[in-house]
């Protein structure tokens, strides 16, 4: 049997910082619960400073826990092994400009364990993927956000990993973006990879996640299934826990 | 292991192929005018004590060149990637965070080597030019400067680790390059505070162990009259290499708890 893509067990993280001799605490996680099943699409979904981003960094072992575990297909989440099922797309991701997406791709993979040989056939198939074949010798200063993103999503592929972690893909992109986003998430569920991903416009999640949590506050409030009136949950979720928590 | 080796290649090419994309080394271009000026300016001079003064000159402004382009790059590579969050797309791969150290080490180490080759030929040439006859002794002071700046490389990236800000950071490794080469001067203001009952000699003694002694490494001054290039040549690079390792293992340390 295919172990679990992705396993949280009781992630806490607390973010201490020093101003003027004072150390402020801001807790960002706490006690996150979650497991993912192979070949679904999971979304986090919260609002700004809910605690998504430091989720994921969590995950790719970027930041500490205070306590918890992050199993990676059974194994903890900083090993190698871990990081090679593993493709990761940040938020806005940022390329040196001077170089190409051959040259950039060629580096990332250089990095990601890909054999030699196989190294070049895994950039044309990305690079095809993507739709940036066309394009693959020029310099990036010259690409538009959404080709930065297509690129993004490039690096994250390269190594043809099992679990896929997107940090807002679909932030600052334009309608066009959004969709091919969307495509490309549906395409690699069916090619049978497994996605996670973080959000906060929740009219796209509806239409890609199977199933969604509800993050707020650093905590996980409800996972649920994705619905047309996703939105008017979402809210009502966060109000009532607001109620509750005066 | 192999594997290992590889990504810190890798990692250490992409480094110096980034500086070189960056055009960086157009600098070196202000330091051509600057002893090709000297050429010219001197002229007047007696050709022994021209050779004198350029050499001088050059020596100096290779060493200015090689630490100034060595601080900046350094700082500014590590805190922009913080920033902009490159460093994440190399740490979520299956790279440990040391190799990432030792491979930016490397690479801008590598890129230094590059620019004090070029300048020292360059000043060899105009010094030939000039009439002076080929001495390996200027080898030996650019590599005196290549071990120099070592240490200011590893201290680079550990300011970037420790700060957010390029201008702290560079301030701190240019204060620890001034005091480093008056080190020397420590003991001695010592035993005259002592002398007037200022009993601080021990503190500025253990200073003095701790901050690196470029002194040893300070072949250019001698230029003229020649300290032997031998044992004490071997030991001061050794002294550089080791405690640029210490200041790079501390920064693996740093880097290891820190929070991206």
């Amino acid at each position: 049997m295919k172990k679990q893509p992705l396993i949280i067990e009781n992630l806490s993280k607390t973010y201490l910082q020093a101003h003027i001799g004072r150390k402020n605490k801001t807790r960002a996680l706490r006690g996150v619960n979650l497991k993912l099943e192979n070949n679904e699409i999971f979304s986090l979904i919260g609002l700004n400073g809910s605690g998504k981003t430091t989720a994921i960094k969590l995950i790719l072992g970027l930041i500490h826990p205070d306590t918890g575990k992050v199993k990676i297909f059974g194994n903890p989440h900083f090993s190698s092994s871990s990081k090679r099922k593993t493709g990761y797309l940040p938020e806005m991701p940022y390329f040196s400009r001077n170089f190409s997406p051959v040259e950039i791709l060629k580096f990332w993979g250089s990095l990601s364990d890909i054999p030699k040989d196989k190294l070049k056939k895994r950039i044309h198939a990305v690079l095809n993927y993507t739709s940036l074949t066309g394009a693959e010798h020029k310099k990036l200063n010259s690409f538009s956000r959404g080709m930065l993103q297509r690129l993004g999503l490039a690096q994250a592929l390269l190594s043809d990993p099992e679990l896929l972690i997107l940090d807002e893909p679909m932030g600052g992109l334009d309608p066009r973006g959004i969709i091919e986003i969307r495509d490309h998430m549906k395409k690699l569920k069916e090619r049978g990879k497994t996605i996670f991903f973080s959000s906060h416009i929740i009219s796209e999640v509806e239409k890609v996640a199977d199933r969604v949590a509800v993050l707020h506050k650093g905590k996980i409030l409800k996972i649920t299934e994705p619905h047309s009136r996703l939105e008017d949950e979402f809210l009502s979720i966060i109000s009532e826990h607001e109620k509750n928590s005066k | 292991m192999k594997k290992t080796a590889n990504k810190i290649y890798q990692i250490a090419k992409f480094t110096l192929l980034e500086n070189l994309k960056r055009k960086n080394f157009l600098i070196l271009f202000l330091f051509v005018i600057i002893i090709s000026g000297s050429g010219i300016l001197f002229s007047m001079l007696a050709p022994d004590k021209e050779v004198r003064v350029i050499t001088d000159l050059g020596t100096a402004s290779i060493e200015l060149f090689a630490f100034l382009t060595a601080a900046f790059v350094s700082v500014k590579m590590i805190l922009q990637e913080m920033e902009n969050r490159t460093v994440y797309l190399i740490l979520s791969r299956p790279v440990k965070r040391w190799t990432y150290i030792a491979g930016r080490f490397l690479g801008i180490a590598a890129q230094t080597a590059f620019y004090i080759i070029f300048m020292t030929s360059a000043l060899a040439l105009l010094l030939l030019i000039k009439g002076w006859s080929w001495d390996f002794y200027l080898v030996g002071i650019s590599i005196s400067i290549f071990f120099k700046v070592l240490i200011v490389i590893s201290f680079s990236i550990m300011f970037s680790l420790l700060s957010t800000s390029s201008a702290s950071s560079f301030l701190s490794i240019f204060f620890l390059w001034s005091l480093g080469h008056f080190s020397d001067d420590l003991l001695v203001l010592g035993e005259m505070l002592a002398e007037s009952g200022i009993h601080i000699t021990p503190l500025l003694r253990i200073i003095y162990y701790i901050i690196p002694n470029f002194n040893i490494l300070n072949y250019k001054d001698f230029y003229h009259v020649r300290a032997p290039l031998s044992a004490n040549f071997l030991f001061s690079c050794g002294y550089a290499l080791g405690y640029s390792l210490v200041v790079l293992l501390i920064s693996v340390i740093l880097f290891d708890s820190k929070e991206l």
